[in-house]
């Protein structure tokens, strides 16, 4: 809960430094201001080409040396109830001691009960609730991805904001992995005609599952990739094209894929 | 205060700041009085450089805060001078976009008037792509503007009135980073920094029976 209203009304910059594997670190600046429709987020890239990202109720744009993109309004989820439910499948534990940034931290550590999905450690600022440091792993305690907050200013809280989409828990009848439940859809997605779009979700991790046609004689790349814990894969299903895209292992989103795929019509 | 702040500032003061980055950054003048000081004194170094009335009582320390502000800058081309730009980083932005144009060019090829948007359908070479778009997906976006608009910013009007392509796979990242919450430790929140050279294949696609 904490965590949350950190997200939806704490006024905060802080310097993140971002280990996605591949022997790259990524430095980003974030900057996070609260206004009269929800939280609205900076994300500037310190190295590298230099891009940012705008995030408001209003939309997404992305600037950055190939051109600035927009896309508009769309729907933002939360995980809401499923977060109750996440002591079914991750053993959680606590520890209250750790220092990040300066700050104290309460470290959670979400050790997942089956190999079909990755671990998750937060450390969390203890005065505002905000995550100050997070860390995904694989099998055998694999580091895959590790965020870390260097420098926060906190400007203080702002009144809630509107609470947005609360994650609609439906059954689809999809065979999905134990606690993904289907969260939230959309029956278009911008740029592409005809293409629907699912998520699904377990409270930690996030899963996008477009559907869409392509002309004939086209074809999606035969292979998935990962950076860092964040997955694609495609799966084919005559002319239905599924592109899936979440913090899951590839094994995982390719069976999800398939249990869209054979309930999709 | 950081480059890229002064960068956004002196953009909003010429009014070429996107609409949601130039919302964003007054929300963050109402809070931030450092920055509203910045942009005092940028306004006051403004109205002294073009003579405006209001740069008349410019005192000593305004002068060298000034004299110290210009040292920052990087020398300035004579166009930037001409057109009294505010952005020493203008020129390195523009060669940037134009050296990136070659790699960004996939969409305005495609979308020439008479050649079919499917003649070259053939797999490009992954690291021929940006951000490891999967190639064959792109011709499908021909119709990109339908939903994905250029933000009307710097690189945008620098770059003329050609269409920017938006990648089908940065537009399905950019997407799902918008829909799965905004959290800083969710992935995906920040798609458009992951860049493919980073990435792992990982052979996983499927093809499952094709229905009757």
């Amino acid at each position: 809960m904490r965590m949350d209203k950190a997200q939806r009304s704490l006024n905060y910059d802080a310097t993140l430094v971002v280990d996605a594997g591949g022997g790259d670190w990524d430095l980003l600046e974030l900057s996070q201001r609260v206004g009269p429709g929800g939280p609205e987020q900076q994300w500037a890239a310190l190295n590298g080409a230099g891009r940012r990202q705008v995030r408001t109720a209003q939309g997404v744009s992305i600037l950055g040396p190939e051109g600035d993109q927009r896309i508009g309004q769309g729907p933002q989820l939360r995980a809401g109830p499923l977060l109750a439910q996440l002591d079914r499948h991750y053993r959680i534990s606590m520890d209250p001691r750790e220092r990040v940034a300066g700050r104290r931290a309460l470290k959670m550590t979400l050790q997942p009960l089956s190999e079909d999905r990755y671990g998750l450690r937060l450390w969390i600022d203890v005065d505002t609730g905000l995550p100050l440091r997070s860390e995904r792993f694989g099998e055998d305690q694999q580091m895959l991805e590790r965020r870390m907050v260097t420098r926060l200013l906190v400007h203080g809280f702002a009144g809630l904001s509107p609470a947005p989409v609360a994650a609609a828990i439906s059954d689809n009848g999809w065979n999905l992995p134990a606690g993904f439940r289907l969260v939230g859809s959309a029956l278009t997605v911008p740029g592409i005609t005809g293409a629907r779009q699912w998520v699904i979700s377990d409270g930690v991790a996030w899963v996008s599952i477009y559907q869409m046609q392509l002309p004939p004689g086209l074809a999606v790349d035969s292979n998935g990739w990962r950076h860092g814990a964040l997955s694609q894969v495609t799966v084919r299903q005559g002319d239905e094209w599924f592109y899936l895209l979440g913090d899951l292992p590839p094994e995982t989103l390719l069976s999800v894929g398939r249990a869209a795929s054979a309930g999709v019509h | 205060m950081s480059e890229d702040i002064r960068e956004q500032l002196s953009a909003l003061m010429d009014g070429e700041l996107g609409r949601d980055e130039r919302a964003f950054l007054l929300r963050r003048l109402e809070h931030d009085a450092e920055l509203r000081a910045m942009w005092a004194r940028m306004h006051l170094m403004r109205d002294v450089i073009t003579h405006r009335p209001g740069g008349a009582g410019l005192n000593l320390a305004d002068r060298v805060m000034q004299t110290l502000a210009d040292e920052d800058r990087h020398p300035v081309s004579g166009v930037q001078r001409a057109t009294r730009s505010w952005r020493p980083w203008l020129g390195a932005a523009i060669a940037a976009s134009v050296a990136l144009m070659a790699v960004f060019s996939v969409a305005p090829e495609i979308e020439r008037p008479g050649v079919s948007a499917l003649a070259d359908s053939a797999p490009a070479p992954r690291g021929a792509l940006p951000l490891g778009v999967p190639g064959p997906i792109a011709p499908s976006l021909a119709n990109v503007s339908a939903g994905v608009q250029p933000v009307a910013g710097e690189r945008s009007s620098l770059l003329g009135t050609l269409p920017t392509p938006i990648s089908a796979e940065q537009m399905l990242l950019m997407r799902h980073g918008q829909m799965v919450d905004g959290a800083w430790w969710v992935g995906g929140a920040q798609p458009v920094f992951a860049r493919p050279e980073q990435r792992l294949l990982v052979p996983v696609s499927a093809t499952v029976n094709e229905r009757p």
